[in-house]
């Protein structure tokens, strides 16, 4: 049972908001840490999932889609969110279907995943064109860029594969089979490994980014607890997975893939974020509409009600 | 030529390494240049649609490792060719007598998409005997990426995806990722693969479907007709391979 008890404390270098994509009521939820509430809705006209903030944390960019499959609609974009406003400060172009993305540490480049076109974009965020679309795997998802900026890796559910992606030679340059049916990827702050969560696998694949090679396969929930978000510790030195169908964030050592800790939380978790002081994780719960709030070192937090079926967070 | 210096030898013509077999260890480990070749037997109309979409995505997957996935049609009475020409994947809808022989002889892994009536040990079935209420697949599911694969099937065949043309998807993709991840197109490899007990697949039903190691029938679940909630089946298989 999920136990209501963690305070940040004031002053602490927690940050004080965390954004919530909800795709069931196309919306993202604010939701202020302290007071432990949502203090702001920000509708998005069509469905919200992948979230991330810039680099200078000044905008929050929402991946939106709508339900046309194969065919690029009104909707199909992800929106830029002035985070001090709290209002929708524009729309990129980001190729079909976009599901996940993420943004170079320059802040001058996104890459997307686009579900229905089995391909990747990248889009300068100064001129908001698409500079370049790559093939990459079947019903790709999951894209996360190395701290140095130079790659993207983008999974794609149906092959079972990554694809690795040069920025700036706008290329793609290797490709590993991982788990079945990857979904979630997220790199190491130090930038040495990547971590890949296979939802029917159950598993989540160790890669080493200086050789694009898959180390290995660590099982999860005994292999039953669907996991899908992943996200790792300001230290490189933990993986926190979110386990969808065991409704459960599993901590992974990052250095030698042992299973070193387990935290319950809601219903279908599916987003999962840490917070740069590494103290507090946030998971979106699609299940119970909440995010849980968890203080890593007691493994105690709250819960917050927001939209319907939260997919996504950033803070 | 026997069938594993074919297979050697054909990745060591394609890389352009020397055909050492070091050379060609190291070429096959990184699994590029497999060819995996499947044959296919006459079936129906609509399996025959799935599993050319099937063919489709799995040739868009073999093109990411420099792979490749060559179908070629074969009758029945021609599995001398079959075996001749190392199409070590036949996907059929009807197990002959014949091809069970090249199967008991480890030569071929079959994959069968039509009702599980004759047994031999490199023969996997994908469904095992259903009852008229039971669906393997239905145009109308959309969880676990159903819909996303409802769709894309849509848009490449300008057809629903039925049960046969799920089945036929189904058997290429199967096939192609035992090849990938086993690293091999050998019948025997591919066999040993697809009933250990880590082996699993992604039919997007929401769960891993496996292969009973005992009667080779996919582990999955099936959907009632009425209102396509999904029944899971786990017990013996009942049927030809399964007496």
């Amino acid at each position: 049972m999920f136990v209501a008890m963690l305070a940040i404390s004031p002053g602490a270098t927690a940050q004080q908001y965390a954004y919530v994509s909800n795709e069931g009521s196309g919306d993202v939820s604010v939701v202020d840490l302290r007071s432990k509430s949502v203090v702001a809705s920000i509708p998005v006209d069509g469905r919200p999932r992948g979230i991330r903030l810039s680099p200078d944390r000044r905008t929050l960019y929402v991946a939106v889609s709508d339900n046309l499959p194969n065919v690029q609609g009104g909707k199909d974009a992800i929106v830029a969110i002035d985070v001090a406003t709290r209002r929708i400060r524009g729309r990129i172009e980001a190729g079909t279907d976009p599901e996940q993305f993420d943004i170079t540490p320059d802040g001058r480049y996104l890459v997307s995943a686009n579900e229905d076109a089995g391909t990747a974009s990248i889009t300068d965020l100064r001129t908001k064109q698409v500079v370049a679309t790559l093939i990459v795997g079947i019903e790709p998802e999951g894209v996360a860029i190395s701290p140095d900026g130079r790659f993207a890796y983008v999974t794609a559910e149906t092959s079972n594969t990554v694809s690795v992606i040069d920025i700036p030679k706008r290329e793609v340059v290797a490709n590993m089979m991982v788990g079945v049916r990857p979904r979630g990827v997220a790199f190491s702050p130090d930038g040495r490994r990547a971590f890949v969560s296979a939802e029917i696998g159950g598993s989540v694949a160790i890669i080493d980014t200086e050789l694009h090679r898959v180390l290995r396969e660590v099982a999860l929930e005994n292999g039953t607890g669907k996991p899908v978000g992943v996200s790792v510790s300001p230290d490189s030195s933990r993986v926190y997975v979110a386990n969808g169908g065991a409704n459960a964030i599993s901590i992974v050592g990052a250095a030698d893939g042992r299973v070193i800790g387990r935290i319950p939380v809601e219903r279908r978790p599916w987003g999962v974020a840490v917070s740069a002081d590494g103290r507090t994780i946030v998971t979106a719960n699609g299940g119970s509409n909440t995010i849980s709030i968890v203080d890593v070192a007691s493994g105690t937090g709250f819960t917050v009600k927001v939209g319907l079926r939260p997919w996504g967070v950033a803070f | 030529m026997d069938r594993r210096s074919f297979i050697l030898g054909s990745i060591a013509g394609l890389t352009g390494l020397r055909s050492s077999e070091a050379s060609v260890t190291a070429a096959f480990r990184r699994s590029d240049n497999l060819e995996v070749r499947m044959a296919i037997l006459p079936v129906s109309d609509a399996l025959r649609a799935g599993i050319d979409f099937g063919l489709q995505e799995s040739q868009q997957a073999a093109r990411l490792f420099s792979a490749a996935v060559r179908p070629r049609d074969f009758s029945p009475e021609n599995i001398d060719r079959i075996v001749a020409e190392h199409f070590t994947i036949v996907i059929c809808d009807d197990v002959s007598p014949a091809i069970a022989r090249a199967a008991a002889d480890r030569r071929v892994a079959v994959f069968n998409a039509g009702v599980p009536l004759r047994c031999a040990p490199f023969v996997f079935h994908l469904s095992r005997i259903r009852q008229p209420t039971e669906l393997v697949w239905h145009r109308d599911l959309e969880r676990y990426g159903a819909a996303q694969l409802n769709a894309r099937y849509e848009a490449a065949m300008n057809a629903a995806m039925d049960e046969h043309a799920w089945l036929g998807w189904l058997a290429v993709k199967i096939g192609w990722e035992a090849a990938i991840r086993a690293r091999s197109t050998d019948a025997g490899v591919l066999a040993d693969y697809l009933v250990r007990d880590t082996t699993v697949f992604d039919g997007h039903k929401g769960r891993p479907l496996r292969f009973d190691a005992r009667t080779r029938v996919l582990d999955q679940p099936y959907y009632r007709a009425a209102d396509l909630a999904a029944v899971i089946e786990t017990g013996a298989v009942k049927g030809a391979c399964d007496p």
